[in-house]
């Protein structure tokens, strides 16, 4: 019973705190809203009985929406949401699009006949898990391992500032990089 | 019963990130309505784990991944608006519409200055991809 009322706050919350992410004026504000919303539904997760995933979910969002704050203020006109302004296009076709979208999947979720749950919940559903990704699920393992990296690399890539042709010249013929602050030996 | 509550809480979640990466201009805007769809994935995967197959870890390790997509989002999203504010100044999504088909009307002169790097030729080959 304390589940149930404890999953009801959560989920209403979580839509709640989600709409709310488009709806507050200020841009730290949604962030934080986004935050809560992703805090929520980790308190739900952790209710399944996933205690190692819901608590890697809120660990994650909050050092996520952290860094989102300060793109968010970085790149937004309007961080403090001190004047009232909106940055939308096409609300109502959005508005429509998601409403269908979630007519849609409600009618599929009552209509849908799920199948029956099949045996029971491990003791530990953490050593499950890392079993699986160390055994059976290797193969997803390595290759989330690969994403990631290729990620730290790519956006270290896309953001640096001076690139390769700054620094070579625009056939990459230069000898030596042209850096404002010379590095290495012999300088 | 609790599958499809779970299953609800996802679907609304959905729509609510889908309406925020349709209707909003900010880049990081579209994000946020993207993380939010993702983290419907997620509450789905791990309500499909506990009330279809819990003795099969399948919707952990999708849980997983659906962290992964996420995290990976979130960095690419950052660097990729890093990158074409640096080059074009170019914070919102109408702003970035180089690749998009120009027959509706786009008005590229309230957004601002442009950046030196060759927004401008472009303008005078628009409907030339129609032709082809």
């Amino acid at each position: 019973m304390a589940e149930t009322v404890v999953f009801a706050v959560c989920a209403v919350g979580a839509v709640a705190s989600g709409v709310m992410v488009f709806v507050v004026d200020s841009m730290a504000r949604a962030t934080f809203a986004l935050l809560a919303s992703f805090v929520l539904t980790g308190v739900a997760i952790l209710l399944l009985g996933l205690s190692y995933l819901g608590v890697l979910i809120i660990l994650m969002m909050v050092m996520e929406m952290m860094i989102m704050a300060v793109f968010m203020i970085m790149y937004m006109m309007n961080p403090a949401g001190l004047m009232p302004m909106t940055m939308v296009h096409n609300k109502v076709g959005s508005l429509a699009v998601a409403i269908g979208a979630f007519v849609v999947l409600a009618a599929g979720v009552f209509l849908v006949p799920w199948p029956e749950r099949g045996g029971t919940p491990p003791a530990d559903p953490t050593l499950a898990l890392g079993e699986a990704v160390m055994g059976e699920y290797m193969l997803v393992m390595m290759l989330v391992g690969l994403v990631l990296f290729a990620t730290m690399v790519a956006a270290t890539v896309l953001t640096t500032h001076r690139g390769r042709y700054d620094r070579y010249g625009d056939d990459l013929r230069r000898e030596r990089p042209d850096d404002p602050i010379d590095g290495g030996l012999g300088r | 019963m609790m599958l499809e509550t779970y299953l609800l809480l996802a679907a609304a979640l959905f729509s609510v990130g889908l309406f925020g990466a349709l209707s909003q201009q900010s880049v990081v805007m579209v994000m946020m309505g993207l993380e939010l769809m993702v983290n419907a994935v997620i509450v789905a995967a791990a309500a499909f784990w506990l009330y279809t197959s819990p003795e099969r870890p399948d919707g952990q390790v999708l849980v997983l991944v659906a962290v992964t997509a996420m995290a990976v989002e979130m960095a690419m999203g950052f660097a990729v608006t890093t990158a074409i504010f640096r080059a074009r100044d170019v914070d919102m999504v109408d702003m970035a519409a180089d690749l998009a088909d120009h027959s509706g009307p786009v008005d590229h002169s309230n957004h601002g200055h442009h950046g030196d790097h060759g927004d401008h030729e472009h303008h005078g080959h628009h409907g030339d991809g129609d032709d082809r």
